[in-house]
């Protein structure tokens, strides 16, 4: 039989804060993106959300909710290294640890369990190691059940710092009374469709036929038809990764708007315009990705948006064919309106890229890239970076991408 | 709460098993007893290696920098 681990930090980002200042303990905190008030609000403290701080959200809002709200300008080496620490830690109990997001990971502890006394045990040894190597507030809720999908549902049932089980026993009981919103993989609009065909709960969802469900869901009738189960498709882990990347994206929200007509502020949209090409077109990159289509998001000062996509022959890898096209995107639409926001955005994937590389030219592009890449990856992001990118900061595409790991999710 | 400081300072360190530790530190004319390390991590950028200590003395909150290049220590930040 099957056994999982599915192990969520809680609130990590705000209790990282609070293991390292302990005069923030006990406050509502939040980590932001930024410092002024249309700073995002990425994660919030315990206390935070007890007050009714709902993440992701922007100061000002944080601040009417909870007038007493901290805002901490998030450190996201911080972050990375704790979330590194945090591995080493699961390594010990199994080699397959399947990281989900920034603060969420599933161990496969099967064949391990018996080892270490049980998954309980495990789940016990591993609450200990936090607290002794990281810190008595970094703390973790725990699920443990047959199947990836299920220990996901139970880590979020005694939270914070609790650890809950589901086993033959309790699984009938606890699929009857979860929502199928609560079911990791049902958003909004799945769960509206679900409720047309009288689905409410997990268990209804279970009980539906697997043809009804392929009817009107495609093949994610499939996962849903397993989801209701409890149960995890063979190879989800594979499918979900190819599947799910159906895009790459950034966006950015200025500071302070920027008018695409002054041509000051004009370079400062295109160098970050470039940082975010940089950072979706490596990130697709690292999953052996080409896209075909570019498109560009802008949002304006008054919060109505613009967006604009283009389509090609060929496709694109490096960050300077992607900018180059974001670019003429860019000065096609020649905003006359101030700016809040822009955003960029890789689709249509494909891996044919890869192998049809004939040509030098191309080749030689990919080489560049891929040691770039590497050089980034090795000594800190924008190590190497072009002069497209000099008047940028890094702030909001290398800092935050650990937060997008963690929305994506 | 936190608040920028980024001043140089001297600081008296242990080492041990090959780690090290931060023990007190001068700052604004006295010698400060770190009492308690809460996190500490490391980052790099470029060829320099940061290790980062955030500790407590007296109550307080500090979050130390130590470049392990330059062979600096910097008070980046303080609780008020
Ligand atoms: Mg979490």
């Amino acid at each position: 039989m099957s056994l999982y681990l599915h192990v969520d930090m809680d609130s990590f980002f705000a209790s990282v804060e609070q293991q390292a200042n302990p005069t923030l303990r006990g406050k509502p905190v939040g980590v932001t993106g930024g410092t002024g008030p249309r700073a995002v609000v990425v994660a919030a403290s315990i206390e935070a959300k007890k007050q009714g701080v709902k993440t992701p959200t922007i100061l000002a809002k944080a601040k009417l909710i909870c007038p007493d709200f901290v805002p901490i300008w998030g450190d996201f080496e911080k972050y990375i290294f704790i979330h590194h620490q945090i591995l080493k830690i699961f390594e010990k109990y199994t080699a397959t640890v399947s990281v989900f997001s920034i603060d969420e990971a599933f161990l496969e502890v099967s064949r391990t369990a018996r080892r270490f006394g049980g998954a309980q045990k495990i789940a016990e040894l591993i609450k200990r190691e936090f607290r002794g190597k990281l810190g008595e507030r970094i703390t973790c809720s725990i699920g443990i059940a047959p199947s990836r999908a299920l220990s996901k549902l139970a880590s979020k049932i005694n939270k914070p710092d609790g650890v809950f089980v589901i086993n033959q026993r309790n699984q009938k009981e606890i699929l009857k009374t979860t929502a199928v919103e609560s079911l990791c993989g049902v958003g909004f609009k799945t769960k509206k469709k679900l409720n047309q065909l009288g689905i409410v709960t997990a268990q209804d969802l279970g009980c539906y036929s697997l043809r009804g469900l392929i009817r009107r869901f495609g093949v994610n009738g499939y996962f849903l038809h397993a989801l209701g189960r409890g149960e995890d498709l063979k190879g989800q882990e594979e499918e979900n990764k190819i599947d799910c990347e159906k895009s790459f994206g950034h966006q950015y929200t200025f500071p302070e708007n920027l008018d695409y007509q002054s041509s000051k502020d004009r370079a400062e949209l295109k160098a970050k315009l470039f940082e975010l090409c940089e950072g979706a077109a490596r990130r697709m990159r690292r999953k052996n990705l080409a896209c075909r289509t570019i498109s560009l998001r802008i949002r304006f000062y008054n919060f109505s948006s613009f967006s604009r996509d283009k389509s090609f022959k060929c496709c694109f890898f490096s960050t300077e064919d992607v900018y180059q096209k974001a670019s003429v995107l860019l000065d096609e639409a020649a905003p006359s309106f101030p700016l809040r926001l822009i955003g960029i955005s890789l689709s249509t994937l494909t891996r044919e890229c890869s192998q049809k590389s004939l040509f030098l030219k191309e080749q030689q592009k990919k080489n560049l890239s891929e040691a770039l890449d590497d050089i980034n990856s090795r000594w800190g992001e924008l190590t190497v970076k072009t002069g497209h990118s000099l008047l940028s900061d890094g702030r909001g595409v290398f800092r935050e991408s650990a937060f997008q790991r963690k929305f994506r999710a | 709460m936190q608040q920028k400081i980024n001043e140089k300072v001297n600081v008296l360190v242990g080492f041990r098993e090959k780690k090290f530790k931060p023990l007190a530190f001068y700052w604004q004319n006295r010698k400060r007893k770190i009492e308690k390390i809460n996190l500490t991590y490391t980052a790099k950028t470029g060829r320099h290696d940061f290790y980062y200590f955030s500790v407590t003395s007296a109550g307080d909150y500090y979050k130390f920098c130590f470049d392990v290049t330059k062979m600096t220590w910097t008070l980046e930040e303080t609780s008020f």
